[in-house]
Parts: structure tokens; sequence; C-alpha cells
């Protein structure tokens, strides 16, 4: 009985396993070629979609390189507008300076020169005033001492000096 | 002031024979004249108005100078020659002009006093330098100290106190 079991079971066996074959055969005839179409094209369009991939990725390289020459240029930009700003603002310096300096040397001249033309202005008045001082007390002492005689004799001597004046002259 | 037509009637007058008496005579009517406008605005209003007649003006004139008929006429040919006006406003001009006709010198002198000794002294002075035939007035002004000052005709001396004082001032 066992004996019986055991070849039936091998027989139904063989003939599942046939069919079985028989089964991945078919399919193999009928599905190989669109499962590999579907592999080709599958691959192929991994293989577009990395290009594009690379593509984009080359385009955003590029433009990274050239963003970043950019700003490498901006930035060599700046730095020489803060250097040139920082020229102008030193010689602007140096220029307010030397005019401060050209200005002060000015007026102190100026203020030597004030004082001396206000020194001078005051020693002439001071000689002035001693001047008219020495002038009204002599003529006070004249109006004194001034006689009628002396006056005629002053008359006199000076018509004879206008006498010879107009002779001369004439 | 047309010069010309005061040198032209200048000329007139000296070519026309007139004598040294009458000059002499015109001047001191002139002179008279001078003293009267200078004086009366109303006089001057009147003989300087074109507006009054020639014998209106004369009349006037008379009144001031006299009845002496050399200086009359002088008058009339000055309103003749279209220059009372001139005469009126620059009078001392036409004096001027006369007296070069007569040889005469006006002298203004100013002395700090006067008396009858220093007033022979300075007209002897003068006359020594310009001859007799001057008009001498005399002014008083204490503030020249002493000595003289002369104004003769333009030209003008001072020898007094006060400017030689000036002179001194101005000099230092």
């Amino acid at each position: 009985m066992e004996e019986i079991n055991t070849v039936a079971q091998l027989k139904f066996a063989s003939q599942h396993l046939f069919n079985l074959i028989c089964f991945i055969g078919i399919l193999y005839y009928f599905l190989r070629k669109p499962v590999s179409v579907f592999f080709v094209n599958r691959s192929k369009n991994i293989e577009e979609s990395i290009n594009t991939a690379k593509n984009i990725i080359d385009e955003a390289q590029q433009k990274y390189d050239e963003n970043s020459m950019k700003i490498n240029q901006l930035d060599n930009e700046v730095t020489s507008i803060n250097k040139s700003s920082e020229n102008i603002v030193e010689s602007k310096i140096d220029d307010i300076n030397n005019n401060a300096n050209s200005m002060v040397s000015m007026i102190e001249k100026d203020t030597e020169e004030i004082i001396k033309l206000e020194s001078n202005k005051i020693d002439s008045q001071i000689r002035s005033a001693m001047i008219q001082k020495a002038i009204k007390i002599s003529e006070n002492d004249l109006k004194q001492k001034l006689t009628e005689e002396k006056d005629e004799e002053l008359i006199i001597s000076y018509l004879a000096e206008v006498k010879k004046d107009v002779i001369s002259n004439s | 002031m047309s010069s010309a037509t005061v040198n032209d009637f200048f000329q007139a007058i000296t070519s026309s024979g007139t004598s040294k008496d009458d000059l002499n005579i015109i001047y001191d009517s002139v002179q008279k004249f001078s003293e009267v406008t200078s004086k009366n605005k109303d006089v001057k209003v009147f003989l300087s108005n074109d507006i009054y007649p020639a014998e209106s003006k004369i009349d006037v004139i008379k009144d001031i100078i006299g009845e002496k008929q050399q200086a009359i006429n002088f008058f009339k040919t000055i309103i003749d020659f279209g220059i009372l006006n001139d005469l009126i406003d620059s009078s001392e001009f036409f004096l001027k002009k006369i007296r070069s006709i007569l040889s005469k010198v006006k002298v203004k002198v100013v002395v700090s006093s006067l008396n009858q000794r220093k007033e022979e002294i300075v007209r002897k002075g003068l006359e020594e330098i310009w001859g007799t035939d001057l008009e001498i007035d005399f002014f008083i002004d204490e503030d020249i100290i002493g000595g003289v000052i002369l104004q003769v005709e333009d030209k003008f001396f001072d020898g007094s106190i006060s400017g030689k004082l000036k002179q001194i001032n101005n000099i230092i």
C-alpha cells in the first residue's frame, strides 16, 4: 500500500511538474518579448532621466560657477570701492588738514600784521596827541608872550619875505 | 555864464574909449550893486526875472548906484548883452575883470589885532610889493594868534603863527 502511494505520488508530482514546465514555457514564449521591451524601455527611460539629471546638474554647476564668478567680481569691486573710498577719505582728511594748517598760518600772519598796524596806529596816535598838546601849549605860550611890537615885527618880516617871493616869481 | 559873451562885453568896454575915471565909477557902482543884490533877495529876484522890462530894472539900478551916467550906461549895456543874471550871480568875477583893466589889486588882510600903526605898516608893505593902486580890506581873526594872512586876488599868503604851527604839525 505504501508502495502504491509513493508511485501515485511521484506520478502526480511528475504530472504537475510537467504542467509547470509547460506553463513556464508558455509564459516564456508569450511574455519574453513584451517583458524584454518593457525592460529596455524602462532602462532607456532611466538612462534619459539620468542624462536629464546630469544635464540639470551640469547647468546648475555652470550657473553656480557663473554666479560664484560674479560674486567674486562683486567682492573685488566692493574691495576696490572700499579701498578707493578709504583713499578718498584719507586724501580729503589730508586736504582738510592742509587747509586748516594754511588757514591757521594765514590767521597767524594776519594777526601779527594787525597787531603791528594797530601798534603803529597807536604809536602815531600818541605821537599826534603829544604834538597837538605841544602845539596847544605853544599856542597859549605865544598868545601870552606875543606883544604888539613883536606882532608888528613878524608882519614886517613876512611882508619882506612875500616881496622877495613876488619879485623872484615875476 | 558864457565866457565868450562876457569877454566880448569887456572888449567892447575897453575899446569904446572909456576913461580910467569912468571905469573907477563903474567899479564902485558894481560893488554897490553887488552888496545890495547879495543882501536883498527881493531886488535880486526882481532883477533876475526876465518878465520885467529893462526900463524898470534900470530904474531900480539907479536907486542902488545913483545917477552917475557912466555907470547907468554900463548897466544898460549889461542888460543889452543879456548878462545881468551873470553879473548878479558872479559879481566878483566882473569886479575882478574891471580891476584887471584898471590894474587895480584887491588884497584881503587878516590880522589878530588891528591899530592905526599896524594898518600903516601893512599898507606900506603891500604898496611896496603891488603898487599904490590897492583895494585893501582888513579883517580881525584872533585865532591866527599873530602875523598876517594875505589874499591877493587869487593868491594866498599865510604868514600867521597858527599857519606856521599847522605847517609844523603837517611836517611832523
